[in-house]
């Protein structure tokens, strides 16, 4: 890769920006990496630099339409598309790492794949997807050593468990804390630690749901090094949170509101296998040198 | 026991199997016939489809939006009546349907003549346009499908910005209105921005890969 120097960039927004282990991994590989999380950082002007660009943002989802009904928050502004970013800079090869993992490619988001050169899939099967780029099996993209470092609430974790938010934007527009600890209230008067998607506006709920007693984890801690140091997860609905543990063999559940009790633990299952960054960085390097050929 | 209860079903059930063979399956041979005839009566009553298709296509070239066109770089004409073009739009080709193969689109603006090429495109080639490196100008009346899910097939192809574009023959001028984008995960179609009311029997939705508007 150092031969011909590019640079990586990699792009996201708030919980959707899910490289940040990524990064790590590439710089400790000796490259030079630029991380853009939108929600807090703006895009950097890199000039003719060739770039190679990493995204976990939604393929399809415009600047236009991101704004479209947020013009007044200021983390809305800085966003660019991936689209609109491959137009601005000197792409030499583009990659597209899902940030959900119950969902990696929303089936209405299919053809944007073929904008990018390369799709790092989480799982083994990835039908048709060779038609519109090349998809790559390199694992999931948090799953990058999640066994390091420590978080708020980890001992209590370890043995209650925590329970993951989703959906919040819609809980956003049902009172928030007020709601959530109304219909699940359980898991406070079971000590597990909620913990929200990091999202712009999230830490008015953290702090009202600390206020009444409630154990919090900062919504900044990823993720999935949460998961696996907990007991069990639970969760208000479906999401990626559920696929993550079950990917990682975490026991999960769905709690239905006004639950009086947690379901009892059970056994963990098998772990799949880590983030192969080394499988990304041949094929990177691979496509750049065949593009330069022809 | 197993034996026995096969042979009271054989006993019960023959002369049922005889009746369904001798008596109903001759029916169903009729009524099969009878559904075939009223087919073929309804195809006999429908409108010849060519006819329409080239009246369609004379009115649709009469508002070409050709200062749009003539700053395209290789666009390719579908229809009928495109190879009357290549005269009026340097450096563009044309394609008369049907399209068996979508390595013929390759080019930057991909011009259907008719809303009936694109329907029947889209229907009978699995094509998600990857040749299209540009833009998709598609005139549309709703003869086939409603505009709006017209814009959302686009939105669906990859096309995530889509202006609605009228052209005025006597000022030989171009306007566009109405800046339709995909909502996130659905990607149903959402107009971000009003658009003109017009007199033109035509109206252009041009579709671009790229957003032109931040």
């Amino acid at each position: 890769m150092t031969a011909s120097h590019p640079v990586f960039l990699l792009l996201g927004f708030a919980s959707e920006y899910s490289l940040g282990a990524i990064a790590n991994l590439l710089r400790n590989a000796g490259e030079n990496v630029f991380e853009v999380d939108f929600s807090i950082s703006e895009i950097p002007d890199l000039g003719d630099t060739e770039v190679v660009l990493i995204t976990s943002q939604h393929p399809a989802r415009t600047s236009s339409i991101f704004r479209h009904g947020n013009e007044r928050a200021s983390a809305y502004k800085r966003y660019l598309s991936p689209m609109e970013c491959m137009q601005r800079f000197n792409v030499c090869c583009s990659v597209f790492i899902p940030h959900d993992l119950e969902q990696p490619i929303i089936t209405d988001e299919i053809a944007y794949l073929s904008f990018f050169d390369i799709y790092c899939s989480p799982y083994e099967f990835n039908p048709g997807l060779s038609l519109l780029c090349t998809p790559l099996y390199t694992g999931w993209s948090k799953h990058v050593g999640i066994d390091t470092g420590e978080f708020t609430h980890q001992g209590i974790v370890a043995r209650n468990g925590v329970f993951f938010v989703n959906q919040l934007i819609d809980l956003m527009g049902h009172d928030g804390a007020k709601y959530l600890l109304d219909k699940y209230g359980v898991a406070v008067s079971h000590e597990v630690p909620f913990k929200f998607p990091n999202w712009p506006g999230v830490s008015n709920i953290e702090r009202e749901m600390e206020q009444t007693g409630a154990l919090v984890i900062p919504a900044n801690t990823p993720s999935t090094q949460v998961i696996i140091h907990s007991a069990q997860v639970f969760s208000n609905t479906n999401g990626s949170v559920l696929a993550e543990a079950a990917y990682l063999g975490v026991p999960a559940h769905i709690i239905q509101p006004h639950a009086t009790a947690l379901p009892s633990p059970t056994p963990r299952g098998q772990q799949r296998q880590p983030f192969n960054i080394q499988l990304l960085l041949q094929s990177i390097q691979n496509h750049i040198n065949n593009s330069r050929i022809t | 026991m197993a034996l026995w209860i096969s042979k009271l079903m054989n006993v019960l059930c023959r002369p049922l199997v005889r009746r369904v063979s001798t008596e109903l399956l001759p029916h169903f041979a009729h009524f099969k016939q009878e559904l075939h005839e009223l087919s073929e009566m309804g195809r006999a009553t429908e409108p010849a489809i060519l006819p329409l298709v080239l009246k369609n296509e004379i009115e649709h070239l009469q508002q070409l939006p050709l200062p749009f066109l003539q700053k395209q770089e290789y666009s390719v004409f579908i229809g009928y009546s495109s190879n009357e073009l290549g005269d009026i739009i340097e450096g563009s080709r044309c394609l008369i349907p049907p399209i068996r193969n979508e390595s013929g689109l390759s080019g930057n603006c991909l011009v259907f003549l008719d809303e009936y090429h694109f329907v029947s495109l889209i229907r009978e080639l699995p094509t998600l346009f990857t040749p299209v490196r540009r833009t998709i100008l598609l005139p549309f009346r709703g003869d086939y499908l409603p505009e709006r899910r017209l814009r959302q097939i686009l939105h669906q192809l990859g096309f995530p910005e889509i202006f609605i574009m009228d052209y005025e023959r006597l000022s030989n001028t171009c306007f566009t209105s109405g800046i339709s984008h995909p909502i996130p995960v659905s990607s149903l179609p959402l107009m971000l921005s009003q658009v003109k009311k017009s007199d033109a029997t035509t109206r252009w939705l041009v579709a671009n890969r790229y957003p032109t508007q931040l």
